[in-house]
C-alpha cells in the first residue's frame, strides 16, 4: 500500500470530477496544489475557491489546505514562473491528472489536442521533474474507440474512434503510460464511463456530454411553450410539436437507444467515481488500468418515465438504435436526430466494459444503480440550475 | 480682423463657478462628438433640430452646440451675442438625444442644458456679452446674402473651427457666409477676392479633412435646390443637398440616386471623394452619374460643363492643387437617377473566407448581376444592425466567433439576379431572414441553440448549419425576434422610442438600409475612425496583402482597425476598398498614434503603388472627384 502523499498536484480541479477528487483529497488531509487557469472574469484562485465552496468547504479550510497555481496545462512548465514550478515540483509527491476537454465536437479538434494530448505531455514532464511517487490519470472508458464486444482493463493501441475526444484521450493515455514505464514512474489509469450527478443529490457542475440530449428536449419544450403562449404557435406546428397541458408539451421525437443486446448508456455517479479512484489509489497495483463503469444499464423505461414526469414532455419514444435510419416521425424529430448523431455510439453502445480488476480492489464499493429515483434527482437539479453550471 | 488663438477673458476676470462647473461635468460628452453631421438631418421620427433647420449655421445644430461647450471650457469662446442667441434657441426637445444616441450612444441633451445654465448664470451676474468687431468684409458680404446670413460672431465661427482629422489645429474663420443662389456665391467670391481673403466652401463638414480657413467660410447649406425630372431620370441639386435629401426625393418618384453617406452633401461628396457606394457595381462612381455641374467663379460668373474650365475637371490631373484646378465653388449639379424594379429585393451571403468573398464580388460584378454588390466586414455588419455599442460587440462575437462569418456580401437585385445568387451559394439570407436576425440577434447570443449546434455540427463554419432551411422554425424560436428583443440593452428612458422605431419595417430592411445608409455612422460609435479608401485591381491576393499590411500597422500602434468594405466596379476588374483605423479622438496619445499609423500606411501604400501604378488613393482624388474613372484608373 502506498504511503499517504504530502502534496498532490491536481489538474482539472475546477472541473466536475476534478473538484470531487479535490474535495475528497482535502477531506483526507492531503495538501492539494491546484493547477488552474485564470478565467476571463475570475482568477484561478477565485475559480478554485468557488468550486470548493460549492463542495461545502469553508474559506478557512481553503487558506491552509491548498495552493493555487495560475497556469496553463498545455504550456511548457505549465506557463509558471521558474521558481513556482520548481517549488511545486519539489513538494509534490503525487500527481492527479484530471484536466480534460470533453467536447465531442469535431470542430474543436485543435482544443482537444491541446488540452488532452499536449496537456498530458506537460503533466508527464512534470512527473519526471518532481518527486512524484505515483501518477494518476483520469481517462475514459471510451478511449477504446470503435471496439465491439468486451473491452478489458488493458493498455492496447487503438486506431478507430467515434470522435476526436475518444482519440485524444486514448493517445494521452498511451503516451502517459509509456512515458511512465520508460522512466520507472508508477502510474494508475482510471477509465470512467459517462459521469453524471451525485447519486444522493443529483448535483453536478456540468451539463454537457450526454446531458445534451435531455437539455435539448427541455429546450424544445420551453421554446414550444413560448411559441404557443406568446406567438401563434406556427413554429411549433411546423416542427410537429404542440402544447398538451399546463407546462406540458408533446414532442414527437425518437431517441435511438439500444434495447436488445449491448449495454446502452453506461452511467456512473460522480461521487462513486471519486470514492473508487481514491480506494484504487490505495489498493491498485501500479501500472494497471481500471474501468469505472456501471454493472447495470440504465432502464429505458425509467428514462422514459423521467422525461415524461420530470421534464413534462410527452411523445418521446425510445427506439432501437437500428431505427436511427428510419424516416423521421416529425420535422422536430429530423432536427433532433441530426443533433444527437454524435451521441449515438454511447446510446446504442456495443462496447461491454469489463471491470474485473477494479472490482477486485473496490470490493463492496459498488456503483449505485441508475434507477428512476436517481434520474429524477439529476433532472430536477438540472431544471433548478437551468442546465447551467451553478458556479459564478 | 483675425481671430486670436489666445483664450480670451470670458467674464472680465471672475468666472461664474457654478455654471462653469456644470459645463466641466458635461464637456467629456461634448468632446466625444465626432462631427459626423447626422444631426443636421431628419433621419428619425421627430425630425431634426428645429433651431438648426431655421438658422442653418452649424453652431445651431447639436454638433455645433457640442463644439461650443468645448470651446467655452477650453477658453476659446467668450460669451457673445451669438452664443446667447444659440443657447436660447434650444428648446431642450430631446430630438438630439434620440438622434445621437441612435448612432453614437451619446446623450447631448445634458450638454445643451449645461450650456443654457452657464449662459443664464453669466447673464444674471451682469457679465459682459461680446459683439463682433466691425468688419468691412462682413458688411459687403451682408449686402450680398443678407445680414441674417453672414456672421463674424465667435460663437458662429466656433462651429466651423475644427475638423475630425487628428492633429489639425483649430482654425476659426474670419466670418461665415451662407448664400442662397449660385449668383450670390459668385458675388461672395468676388467680394472676398477684392479683399484678398481666401474662401473655403463647406457642405456638411462630414469629411475627415473638413473645410478650414481663416478667411471666409462659405456654408453651402442654403443651396437647397432639389428638382426631380422623371422624364429624363435626373435631378437638379444645389450644393447644400445631402445624400439623404436626394435619396428620399428620388424614392418618392420610384427612383434611386447614387449617394454615399447620408449626411454628406452630394456635390461635395462627389468633388472630394469621387463618391462610391454598393450601387457602384451598376451605377458607377460619382462622375458616372453627373450630367452637368455648376460653378460660381470669383469673376462673378456661373458656369457649367460646357465651359472648358469645368469640362477639364472630368480629366484627372495628378499633382494639380484645388486652387489651380477648380474654377470656383461648385454650386450644384444635375445627376442621374435610376429606375428601381418593383420586385427588387436583397440577399445577404455570408462568407468565412476573405478570398471567397472577394471572388464572389468580382464574379457578380463581371456578370452584371444585381444592382448593388458590396462585401462588408463583420464589424460593419454588427455595427449597422445593433442599437448599442455593447450589442455590436456581442453581435460581432456571435457572427464571427460562433457562426464563423467573416464577411457578408450584400446583393440588391431583381428576382432574376437573386435567383442567380441562390444558385451559386447555398447559404443566402433573404430579407425576411435578415429581419429576423436583426430583431432577434440579442436573443440568439444568449440562446442554447447555438451551443447545441456548436457541439453537434460537423466541420465547417457554423452558419452553414444554422441557416439551413430545415432549421428555420428552430432558428425563429431561438431568435424570438421583436423590437423589444433588439432594444433590451437600450437606455431605459429610450426604450419606448426605440421599440416603436424598430417596429417600422424599414429599420430592419437591409435593402432600405443599404440605400439610405442611416446607420452607417455607427461604425464610429465607440471611436472616431480614419478611412483609407483605395481604388485597386480586384485581385484577392493583392487586397489581402494590403489589408494585412494595414492591419500590422494598426497592431503596432495599438489601434483598433479593420476591413470596412469592398465594392466592385468596372465589371469586376477593379474595386474600391475601405480600411479603417479607430481612435479615441479625445485621447492625445491615441490621436497621435492614429496620425503615425496613417503616415506609415501612406508609405506602405506608396510601395504598392510603385509596383502597381493603377492603384489610386483617396487623397489623390481629393477635389478631383469629378474625374472620369477612365482618366485615373487606366493611367499607364
Amino acid at each position: 500500500m502506498a504511503s499517504t502523499p504530502r502534496t498532490v498536484l491536481l489538474t482539472g480541479g475546477t472541473g466536475f470530477l476534478g473538484s470531487f477528487l479535490a474535495a475528497g483529497l482535502l477531506e483526507r488531509g492531503v495538501h492539494v496544489a491546484f493547477l488552474a487557469r485564470n478565467g476571463q472574469e475570475r482568477s484561478a484562485q477565485q475559480r478554485v475557491h468557488d468550486v470548493l465552496r460549492w463542495h461545502g468547504h469553508a474559506d478557512a479550510d481553503l487558506a491552509t489546505g491548498c495552493t493555487v497555481l495560475a497556469g496553463d496545462l498545455a504550456e511548457p512548465r505549465f506557463g509558471l514562473a521558474d521558481g513556482d514550478y520548481a517549488d511545486v515540483a519539489r513538494d509534490c509527491t503525487e500527481v492527479w491528472h484530471c484536466a480534460s476537454e470533453t467536447t465531442f465536437s469535431v470542430r474543436k479538434r485543435e482544443l482537444l489536442e491541446r488540452v488532452n494530448v499536449a496537456g498530458t505531455e506537460q503533466v508527464l514532464q512534470f512527473a519526471r521533474d518532481s518527486r512524484a511517487e505515483m501518477v494518476n490519470y483520469i481517462g475514459t472508458a471510451y478511449s477504446v474507440g470503435r471496439a465491439v464486444g468486451e473491452c478489458a482493463e488493458t493498455l492496447e493501441p487503438r486506431t478507430q474512434f467515434h470522435n476526436p475526444y475518444e482519440e485524444t484521450k486514448h493517445r494521452a493515455e498511451m503516451l502517459l503510460a509509456h512515458g511512465c514505464e520508460e522512466d520507472g514512474l508508477p502510474f494508475l489509469v482510471y477509465r470512467p464511463s459517462i459521469i453524471a450527478g451525485d447519486h444522493l443529490t443529483g448535483r453536478t457542475l456540468l451539463y454537457n456530454g450526454l446531458y445534451y440530449p435531455l437539455r435539448m428536449l427541455d429546450y424544445f419544450r420551453r421554446q414550444v411553450l413560448r411559441d404557443c403562449e406568446e406567438g401563434d404557435g406556427s413554429n411549433a406546428r411546423a416542427l410537429g410539436a404542440r402544447v398538451t397541458g399546463d407546462g406540458r408539451v408533446e414532442l414527437p421525437v425518437r431517441l435511438p437507444v439500444r434495447r436488445e443486446g449491448g449495454t446502452g448508456l453506461n452511467i456512473v455517479a460522480v461521487d462513486w467515481v471519486r470514492d473508487a479512484c481514491l480506494r484504487l489509489r490505495e489498493g491498485g497495483e501500479p501500472g494497471t488500468v481500471h474501468n469505472l463503469v456501471n454493472d447495470t444499464a440504465m432502464s429505458l423505461d425509467d428514462l422514459s418515465t423521467a422525461i415524461r414526469d420530470v421534464l413534462g414532455i410527452d411523445g418521446v419514444e425510445l427506439s432501437a438504435a437500428a431505427d436511427a435510419d428510419a424516416p423521421a416521425v416529425s420535422p422536430l424529430d429530423a432536427q433532433f436526430r441530426s443533433r444527437v448523431q454524435v451521441y449515438l455510439p454511447y446510446m446504442g453502445d456495443q462496447r461491454v466494459f469489463r471491470r474485473d480488476r477494479s472490482r477486485a480492489v473496490l470490493g463492496d464499493l459498488l456503483p449505485p444503480p441508475v434507477d428512476l429515483g436517481y434520474l429524477e434527482r439529476c433532472l430536477k437539479v438540472a431544471l433548478a440550475d437551468e442546465w447551467t453550471s451553478p458556479l459564478p | 480682423m483675425n481671430q486670436s488663438e489666445t483664450p480670451p477673458d470670458t467674464t472680465g476676470g471672475v468666472s461664474p463657478p457654478q455654471g462653469r462647473d456644470i459645463l466641466l461635468e458635461v464637456v467629456g460628452t461634448a468632446r466625444k462628438c465626432t462631427g459626423y453631421g447626422m444631426c443636421h438631418l431628419s433621419f428619425l421620427p421627430g425630425g431634426a433640430c428645429p433651431p438648426g433647420k431655421q438658422h442653418k449655421f452649424a453652431s445651431y445644430f447639436p454638433q455645433g452646440r457640442m463644439e461650443l461647450a468645448t470651446a467655452v471650457v477650453d477658453g476659446h469662446l467668450p460669451v457673445t451675442e451669438g452664443l446667447v442667441d444659440i443657447v436660447r434657441s434650444c428648446r431642450l426637445c430631446d430630438i438630439c438625444d434620440r438622434q445621437c444616441y441612435f448612432l453614437t450612444g451619446l446623450r447631448p441633451l445634458t450638454v445643451m442644458r449645461a450650456l443654457s445654465d452657464f449662459v443664464e448664470e453669466h447673464l444674471a451676474a451682469g457679465r459682459p456679452v461680446l459683439a463682433p468687431e466691425p468688419d468691412p468684409l462682413v458688411d459687403e458680404l451682408a449686402a450680398v446674402v443678407g445680414e441674417e446670413w453672414v456672421s463674424a460672431d465667435q460663437a458662429i465661427l466656433a462651429g466651423y473651427a475644427r475638423v475630425r482629422a487628428p492633429g489639425t489645429p483649430r482654425t476659426p474663420p474670419r466670418c461665415v457666409a451662407m448664400p442662397a443662389t449660385a449668383q450670390q456665391v459668385a458675388a461672395v467670391l468676388k467680394v472676398a477676392r477684392a479683399h484678398g481673403v481666401p474662401v473655403r466652401p463647406r457642405g456638411n463638414g462630414t469629411s475627415a479633412g473638413g473645410a478650414l480657413t481663416d478667411g471666409v467660410l462659405l456654408d453651402c447649406s442654403r443651396l437647397r435646390e432639389l428638382t426631380v425630372d422623371e422624364r429624363t431620370f435626373s435631378a437638379r441639386i444645389g450644393a447644400g443637398i445631402t445624400g439623404l435629401d436626394l435619396q428620399r426625393a428620388a424614392h418618392r418618384h420610384g427612383l434611386r440616386a447614387q449617394t454615399a453617406e447620408p449626411a454628406a452633401c452630394v456635390c461635395a461628396n462627389i468633388l472630394n471623394t469621387n463618391l462610391h457606394s454598393l450601387y457602384s457595381h451598376s451605377y458607377g462612381v460619382g462622375p458616372d452619374n453627373v450630367i452637368d455641374v455648376e460653378f460660381a467663379t470669383p469673376d462673378g460668373e456661373v458656369i457649367g460643363l460646357d465651359d472648358p474650365r469645368v469640362a477639364r475637371l472630368l480629366t484627372y490631373r495628378p499633382g494639380v492643387t484645388p486652387q489651380e484646378n477648380l474654377p470656383g465653388v461648385c454650386t450644384g449639379m444635375t445627376v442621374k437617377l435610376h429606375p428601381v424594379p418593383a420586385d427588387e429585393d436583397v440577399l445577404v451571403v455570408p462568407f468565412a473566407s476573405h478570398d471567397e468573398a472577394v471572388a464572389a464580388a468580382k464574379d457578380l460584378c463581371a456578370r452584371r448581376i444585381g444592382a448593388a454588390v458590396g462585401m462588408v466586414g463583420t464589424w460593419y455588419a454588427a455595427s449597422f444592425l445593433s442599437p448599442t455599442h455593447t450589442d455590436a460587440l456581442a453581435a460581432e462575437k456571435v457572427l464571427r466567433d460562433t457562426l464563423g462569418i467573416e464577411y457578408v456580401l450584400i446583393v440588391v437585385g431583381d428576382p432574376f439576379a437573386l435567383d442567380a445568387v441562390r444558385s451559386r451559394w447555398d447559404v443566402a439570407l433573404d430579407a425576411a431572414t435578415m429581419r429576423m436576425l436583426t430583431l432577434g440577434l440579442p436573443n440568439l447570443r444568449d440562446d442554447s441553440a447555438l451551443e447545441f449546434l456548436e457541439e453537434t455540427a460537423g466541420d465547417g463554419p457554423l452558419y452553414r448549419e444554422v441557416f439551413r432551411p430545415e432549421l428555420r422554425a428552430v432558428l425563429t424560436m431561438a431568435l424570438h425576434p421583436s423590437p423589444e428583443a433588439l432594444t433590451r440593452s437600450v437606455d431605459e428612458d429610450m426604450k419606448a422610442f426605440f421599440t416603436e422605431l424598430y417596429a417600422r419595417p424599414e429599420m430592419s430592411d437591409i435593402r432600405w438600409l443599404t440605400t439610405f445608409r442611416t446607420t452607417s455612422a455607427r461604425i464610429g460609435r465607440d471611436r472616431a475612425f480614419l478611412s483609407r479608401i483605395v481604388w485597386m485591381p480586384l485581385e484577392p491576393d493583392l487586397i489581402s496583402a494590403l489589408a494585412e499590411d494595414f492591419s500590422a500597422i494598426g497592431r503596432r500602434h495599438g489601434l483598433h482597425h479593420g476591413f470596412g468594405y469592398l465594392v466592385p466596379i468596372d465589371l469586376g476588374a477593379r474595386c474600391v476598398l475601405e480600411f479603417d483605423y479607430y481612435f479615441d479622438h479625445t485621447d492625445p496619445a491615441e490621436s497621435a498614434a492614429a496620425v503615425r499609423a496613417q503616415a506609415e500606411a501612406d508609405v506602405v501604400q506608396a510601395g504598392y503603388q510603385a509596383r502597381r501604378p493603377e492603384i489610386v488613393t483617396g487623397p489623390q482624388l481629393a477635389m478631383q472627384g469629378l474625374s472620369r474613372p477612365e482618366s485615373y484608373l487606366y493611367r499607364r
